[in-house]
């Protein structure tokens, strides 16, 4: 229906206003109106172009034009069932006949939905709705949770981080609008973070490209992440959500014709949440935060499309954190911000856009002897040039970004202790790195086969090194809704920061790099009764960061994965829908997570990192009740993660040191996770909706190991259970 | 419904100006004018003010129809006087199908204009989504084979999900079996047998949104070819295939 509107949207832009005829003096056409045999046809509307002088022929075929009218016109007469009749005709003084005769409707061209011409989905690439991000249960109505419910994203814990098909979760780019999050996650962790920055009120859908993605997307190794924001708001409306664990408010306002605005602000308080599921979690301060997000709007026919974003957010927390045999409170406030310009602009059969965008990131974090303060900061400008035309799409562009770090403090001398037995260090570091690249793809489809293919350079100058990166993708129609596909591609990507730093990392290690090779066979269409796509993948990755004695870090490590992901998506009709996803995944890899960082002996081979998960089985049903009321069930099964067990201890003057077995030689438990959720909506007043939800996680109460924790000595190790054991919540918005 | 056809062929016999106040309302529709359908609708509430019975049930229809099709024109007005017709077209058709329980095309007509309504919300698709469907599953079977039943629900599942009763496939077989309706509906049907360009230019966005580009040319070129003036198809959606990025 949105699209109804759009149509007609523009096409009042378009000819709103039909336009008038000089009218200086009476004239008049007449004629009757006839099918091929000659028989009169009545009821034919008979009009002239550009005017509103129009008539209906009679029961005899009949018709007459009056009107005040001079110079030449065209009259169009039409009638179900026949051509349109077209004549030019030149208003004089005296009345003119014109006789219309029809010609019958057809004979057209057969149409085909042909397999050749299908869109199949692009490979390795999903997408949701937001109101899938919302139903789905399990994601907490997070579109980073929700992204962890596609095939080939694995969960190595109870966060939103996506580590995607045996890669880290750093080496997944996000995008809101084309702007990029430096930091997409809230309460950020290691492996991410427990949610999303991005609310999903603040998004219509998000798609996640899982491997062999084009040439536009650059410095991601392993997946990329679009997050698609609200376009402006065509009418006035005012929301409120009052929830369990945040409240929230959202203001909708067409300013006029071409202005639009929308803000929305969300308070997050999980102290109620809490207290509503008891844990054995300890906090000093609950989780909390606040955001606040302004989107300005401007559509001109002459200008372009323009939208303007502010988007501000603060959280704090004190958890209690254990690590090895330490216990402690992790005490973190962090404030995040982006601001973003987004311009676009359609000239003939180029589309331009241009996406400018300013972020900030100041954290201060402490737990133990760990105390830093850091400041990330980042800005991007970026063109895309499309075209389509003759069967062609063409697409260009080119992006800058710089990304800075800097960050002080104190941290522990050894990685991961953070009770700081083996001593304490100073940190210090003030690093940027400024990136270019550009890129051109071209896609067309030939018969049976569609072809996209592109190629993309990058200069990563703090690095002084290039990046060239060419990727094709082709898709083959075996029939109208079967598809082969086969994707390639070579990917950069420049190390975090705190790798390039000069004390502690190193400022010459050169891009890492990866090499995607996909194939698959899909059946159907998302959007069909029945989806099914089964993947097997290939990849391989070079120059990662890898401690070294002398250097701190060299960029000799290199890492591989392989797999199959398995989806089927069943959409029938009736009241139930559902899907489900398996992925295998053989990932292994030689390098060192900065947080390792002299925590092991420097590894010579490669081992598993944490996240070769390799099963998982997830599961999502959902079914509405009543017109009103739906009921959602998700299931995930999935291996449990590796981990590098404590086979001893040495006792030293400050504590027990752990003595660790070959690095992640050990795995935790299968993971194990049902979650329901209910939701109801109705009319309160006339233009008042409401909805009511209710959301259990882990109604089976399983204890998912997510680590180990050790006595003071390691002579005893217990496990680490994730912070969610059943929990429930429950909540309510409105919208007028 | 078959005594609203009946009172069509009736009121067109006996009164000529309904004739030409329905060419005036399709010709406005197809040029965009909302000065021109606006002049209809103020003759159309004046007809409901001072008409009864079937006769004034026809009006409502027609009234609905023209509040309906002057919403997404006013869009650019920022909800002010399209809300009013909107919410007048759900009024006058809750009238309508209150007083004429039988009568599909009432049915159908306000399962598109709860449609229109919900627009891209997705809160008022969770509250307005249920009531559209209901109307258009009454209208289904009330006249399951009537073109505009056909095509309002088709339309109605492109923007339907799955799980309640929409989706790509459904629209395309109600639109398909629309468009072979309207093959088969006489050309001279009394009013409302409105739907034929609709039909095709929603056949070839359906089309279009497959990647079937040129299966949904031939769809525009086919309105195009009963209605050269038809702006929605000459300047969007036509320029559109060669430039998908464009806005519809």
């Amino acid at each position: 229906m949105a699209r109804w509107l759009a149509c007609n949207f523009i096409l009042l832009a378009l000819f709103g206003n039909v336009r008038e005829l000089s009218a200086n003096r009476q004239s008049l056409v007449r004629g009757t109106v006839r099918d091929p045999s000659g028989a009169v046809v009545p009821g034919a509307s008979v009009y002239l172009r550009g005017t509103d002088i129009l008539s209906v022929s009679g029961g005899d075929g009949r018709f007459e034009l009056s009107g005040s009218l001079s110079g030449d016109a065209t009259l169009v007469a039409t009638c179900a069932g026949f051509r349109a009749f077209e004549q030019r005709i030149s208003m004089g003084a005296e009345p003119i006949t014109v006789d219309v005769t029809f010609e019958i409707e057809g004979p057209f061209e057969q149409v085909h939905v042909t397999a050749q011409t299908s869109n199949p989905t692009p490979p390795a690439q999903l997408k949701l709705a937001t109101l899938d991000v919302l139903k789905t249960p399990g994601t907490e109505a997070d579109p980073m949770r929700a992204a962890q419910m596609f095939p080939g994203v694995v969960k190595v814990d109870e966060g939103a981080g996506l580590f995607v098909r045996g890669g880290d979760v750093s080496e997944t780019a996000t995008y809101l609008d084309h702007a990029r999050l430096f930091h997409p996650y809230r309460y950020e962790t290691p492996t991410g973070g427990f949610f999303g920055t991005v609310d999903p009120y603040l998004i219509s859908g998000l798609s996640l490209a899982t491997g062999a993605f084009p040439a536009r997307y650059g410095d991601a190794l392993s997946g990329v992440l679009e997050l698609t924001g609200l376009e402006s708001p065509r009418k006035t409306s005012i929301s409120a959500s009052l929830g369990l664990g945040a409240v929230s408010a959202s203001l909708a306002l067409p300013l006029n014709s071409q202005l639009g605005l929308r803000f929305s602000g969300n308070q997050t308080f999980s102290r109620l949440l809490y207290e509503v599921n008891p844990s054995d979690q300890h906090f000093e301060r609950f989780p909390s935060g606040s955001d606040l997000n302004l989107s300005f709007y401007a559509d001109s026919a002459g200008a372009g499309r323009f939208k303007v974003s502010a988007f501000t957010n603060r959280e704090q927390v004190g958890v209690e954190l254990q690590q090895d045999s330490f216990t402690g409170i992790l005490d973190s406030e962090s404030r995040n911000r982006l601001f973003s310009f987004n311009w676009q602009k359609t000239l003939d059969q180029w589309l331009l856009e241009v996406t400018l965008s300013s972020g900030a990131y100041r954290e201060k974090s402490s737990v133990g002897v760990l105390d830093l303060t850091s400041n990330d900061s980042g800005e991007r400008i970026r063109l895309d040039v499309t075209r389509y035309a003759a069967g062609w799409t063409v697409r260009t562009g080119v992006e800058a970004e710089r990304r800075g770090a800097i960050s002080q403090g104190t941290i522990p001398s050894i990685g991961g202790d953070l009770g700081g037995i083996q001593g304490t260090r100073p940190w210090s570091i003030d690093q940027s790195e400024w990136r270019a690249g550009g890129y051109s793809e071209l896609e067309r489809t030939f018969g049976r086969f569609s072809l996209d293919v592109g190629a993309r350079l990058d200069r990563f100058q703090a690095l002084r090194a290039w990046g060239a990166d060419p990727r094709a993708t082709v898709t083959y129609a075996l029939t109208g809704k079967q598809h082969f596909h086969l994707g390639w591609g070579i990917y950069h990507q420049v190390p975090l920061p705190v790798y390039l730093n000069r004390e502690d990392g190193n400022p010459l290690l050169q891009p890492m790099h990866s090499q995607h090779l996909v194939a698959g066979y899909e059946y159907g269409e998302e959007s069909g009764p029945v989806f099914l796509r089964v993947e097997v993948y290939t990849k391989k990755y070079g120059r990662l960061p890898l401690q070294d004695a002398v250097l701190n870090f060299n960029d000799k490590g290199s890492g591989s994965a392989r797999g199959v992901d398995f989806f089927l998506k069943l959409a029938p009709s009736g009241p139930w829908q559902g899907w489900v996803s398996y992925s295998y995944l053989n990932a292994m890899r030689l390098y060192t997570p900065f947080d390792d960082f002299q925590r092991y002996d420097i590894p010579t081979a490669r081992f598993r990192p944490d996240f070769d998960i390799p099963h998982t089985l997830q599961l999502v049903l959902q079914r509405t009740l009543t017109a009103s009321v739906s009921l959602g069930a998700s299931l995930r099964i999935a291996s449990g993660k590796p981990f590098t067990p404590v086979v001893g201890s040495l006792m030293t003057p400050g504590g027990f040191l752990p003595v660790f077995g070959p690095i992640n030689s050990g795995r935790l438990p299968l993971y194990q996770r049902l979650d329901f959720s209910l939701s109801k909506s109705c009319t309160v007043a006339r233009e008042i909706a409401m909805i009511l939800y209710l959301g259990a996680t882990n109604v089976m109460d399983h204890k998912n190991v997510l680590g180990y924790v050790y006595s003071s000595d390691y002579s005893h190790r217990s496990p680490a259970e994730g912070a969610w054991g059943r929990t429930f919540y429950f909540g309510m918005s409105f919208q007028r | 419904m078959v005594s609203m056809i009946m009172l069509s062929f009736l009121f067109v016999a006996a009164n000529e100006p309904l004739t030409l106040l329905i060419a005036r309302i399709e010709h406005a529709m197809i040029a965009g004018s909302i000065g021109q359908l606006e002049q209809c609708r103020q003759t159309l509430l004046e007809n409901v003010a001072k008409s009864s019975g079937s006769e004034a049930n026809l009006m409502r229809y027609t009234l609905a129809y023209v509040d309906w099709r002057l919403y997404p024109l006013l869009m650019t007005d920022k909800g002010k006087r399209g809300e009013v017709y909107i919410q007048e077209a759900e009024k006058q058709l809750k009238e309508l199908v209150k007083a004429e329980p039988g009568n599909a095309e009432a049915h159908a007509l306000l399962s598109t204009v709860y449609g229109q309504e919900i627009g891209t919300s997705v809160w008022e698709g969770m509250v307005l989504g249920p009531k559209s469907s209901a109307s258009i599953d009454t209208a289904l079977k009330l006249a399951k084979d009537d073109p505009r039943v056909a095509l309002q629900a088709g339309v109605g599942a492109m923007f339907t999900p799955k799980m309640f009763g929409g989706g790509t496939e459904k629209a395309e077989k109600e639109l398909r079996r629309a468009e072979a309706l309207f093959s088969k509906e006489p050309t001279n049907t009394a009013w409302p047998n409105w739907g034929r360009l609709d039909v095709l230019a929603w056949m070839g966005q359906l089309l279009a949104s497959k990647g079937d580009r040129e299966g949904a040319r031939a769809y525009y070129n086919r309105a195009l070819a009963l209605e050269p003036d038809y702006g929605w198809v000459r300047y969007v959606l036509l320029p559109a295939l060669d430039n998908p990025t464009k806005k519809k």
